[in-house]
């Protein structure tokens, strides 16, 4: 590709004009391209079957003690759901196994253990008839934001 | 018009840009049982194939044993045996495995998991470090049991709150599946660096192309990507260091599986034991949903074969990030630093860079077999990178600009 005779001509007075400039520039950009070239390009090769997940239909569950309700989506297979709520700790606070619904309200004594202002998170598994794990959901977060 | 000089470096600069766009280019054996029987009765020694494998005072080979309904954990070091009943029944660790990991996945996870990761750091870590006399361990040697098999201990804090320090940035760490593996790297010397490592990327699918490109970037001299399926026979003659496998595995039957959209096949893992592999080190992060404790499941049957060590993930990792966290590892193990020191390197470099994934990303990786080797790629530096040069070039003109401007001032100013 030939280059036009008075674009040759603007980079020849640029040159003469703003030799520091033009050098300070070269600078700046080299310096830019070794801080990128450290880092590989994203690769993309191909990917393998995907997880199957649960979704939380209220994952920020909580509020007053009255308004808990754990509900999540249903799974093509599934026998039943394991609810597992734990704190920040990672101690059980809640665990119900073979939950056939898609939906659990926890009970009045289970309530009464959660404290107000404190973090709790919650997740679900589905299990088959074989009690092997089918599916898992991503974590939902909630705390009580005081007592009734 | 730029003076002579100016014109040869700026001719230079142009001419380098053009130059480079062309180049484009367990279960445990009965010996632990036995020390733990013998807790209380006897001073106990450490074992042999312990003794071997630890260099240092603050070398530590930590054992982990599920009972029936419990959990008990050895530490050994060169000259102590301590042995420590890790309270809590084995369910609860089980729900704790589950949750921690869980917590980890999550993108941009920060502050929730660092209680947890303490709280399993205390139940877990410091009672063994404690009954060996330590409070922190330069290189941990870990040999799970139970459900600690799934737990990514890199990720345990040794302090609450957000200023936790994540034993993956102060401890190499490298998880040994079962007693036998650990015998194994203990019979044979710490693998020496001969000439440089030869890598070899097996390409499972065309798109992993670039991927492998740039793996044998990094190999460097005698690096080379060769398209799977292919037979035993080539894998053994390459003689490669580092096999990079690019497609998605999974154990099978014994063996290793690898994933293709031009059909699966097992990898002949007899003829990679037979290679330079014994010294070296397999790169396996992309494994296939659904298998059991992926980590060491997919690491046993490489060790077995006589693979030194594998680096692979506890769950999937961003594609993206990836590509930049084995760039980086690849270029620590270029620096000379061993396979598992690599990683502590790889894993702090990520938590100083905002948007990488967190622990999510870093705490993935582990790994397993004997990390001490050292595989000696190519520099990072290479003397023909043609912005070292041009920076070089443009520094030089620059200083010399400045200091004609400086000296047509100076008689000014007289």
């Amino acid at each position: 590709m030939e280059t036009k005779p008075e674009n040759k001509n603007r980079i020849r007075l640029l040159l003469r004009d703003r030799p520091v400039q033009v050098s300070a520039l070269c600078l700046f950009l080299s310096i830019l391209m070794l801080y990128l070239t450290r880092e590989w390009d994203p690769l993309r090769p191909s990917g393998g079957a995907a997880q199957p997940s649960i979704r939380l239909e209220n994952p920020d569950t909580g509020g007053s003690p009255g308004g808990i309700r754990f509900r999540w989506s249903p799974v093509p297979g599934a026998a039943h759901f394991l609810l597992d709520v734990f704190d920040t700790d990672l101690e059980t606070v809640i665990q119900r196994d073979r939950l056939e619904g898609q939906e659990y309200v926890p009970e009045s004594a289970e309530v009464r253990n959660l404290k107000a202002e404190v973090d709790y998170s919650w997740w679900v598994r589905a299990r088959g008839p074989d009690g092997q794990c089918l599916a898992a959901s991503p974590r939902g977060k909630f705390r009580l934001s005081g007592r009734e | 018009m730029p003076g002579r000089a100016g014109r040869i470096a700026i001719s230079c600069f142009w001419a380098m840009l053009y130059l480079s766009s062309l180049s484009g280019a367990q279960r445990h054996a009965p010996e632990i049982l036995d020390l733990l029987e013998r807790r209380g009765k006897e001073s106990l020694d450490p074992p042999e194939y312990f003794r071997k494998v630890l260099k240092g005072e603050d070398e530590v080979v930590v054992v982990y044993l599920a009972g029936p309904g419990s959990l008990m954990g050895m530490a050994v070091t060169r000259t102590r045996v301590g042995i420590a009943e890790i309270p809590g029944e084995l369910h609860a660790w089980d729900d704790r495995v589950r949750r921690f990991t869980l917590l980890l996945q999550e993108r941009g996870f920060g502050r929730d998991a660092v209680p947890g990761a303490h709280v399993l750091f205390r139940g877990l870590i410091e009672p063994l470090l404690e009954s060996v006399g330590l409070d922190k361990a330069a290189r941990l040697w870990i040999l799970p049991d139970g459900p600690l098999v799934r737990l990514p201990f890199s990720a345990l804090a040794t302090k609450r709150g957000p200023e936790g320090t994540w034993l993956g940035f102060v401890s190499a760490i490298q998880v040994i599946p079962d007693l036998a593996t650990m015998k194994r790297v203990a019979a044979r010397s710490v693998p020496v660096a001969g000439g440089p490592a030869r890598v070899l990327a097996l390409v499972v699918e065309d798109s992993a192309t670039t991927e492998a490109d740039r793996v044998v970037n990094h190999g460097g001299e005698g690096s080379v990507a060769i398209s799977w399926p292919c037979g035993g026979e080539k894998l053994e003659a390459l003689q490669p260091r580092i096999l990079h496998l690019t497609g998605f595995v999974r154990p099978a039957g014994g063996g290793i599986e690898i994933a293709s959209s031009r059909g699966g096949g097992l990898l002949d893992l007899e003829a990679a034991g037979a290679s330079d592999l014994r010294a070296g080190l397999v790169v396996a992060t992309r494994i296939a949903s659904g298998v059991e404790n992926r980590a060491l499941a997919v690491s046993r049957p490489f060790l077995e074969a006589g693979v030194a060590a594998v680096l692979v993930t506890h769950w999937a990792v961003d594609e993206r990030i990836l590509g930049k966290f084995l760039g980086r590892y690849y270029l620590n193990l270029g620096r000379g630093l061993d396979a598992a020191g690599a990683l502590v390197e790889t894993r702090r470099a990520f938590s100083r860079s905002p948007g990488l994934g967190g622990p999510s990303t870093w705490a993935a990786f582990d790994v397993t077999g004997d990390g001490r080797i050292r595989l000696p790629l190519r520099k990072p530096f290479r003397w023909f990178n043609f912005w070292w040069y041009a920076a070089l070039i443009s520094t030089l003109y620059l200083g010399y600009r400045v200091v004609r401007v400086l000296s047509r001032a100076s008689p000014a100013r007289d």
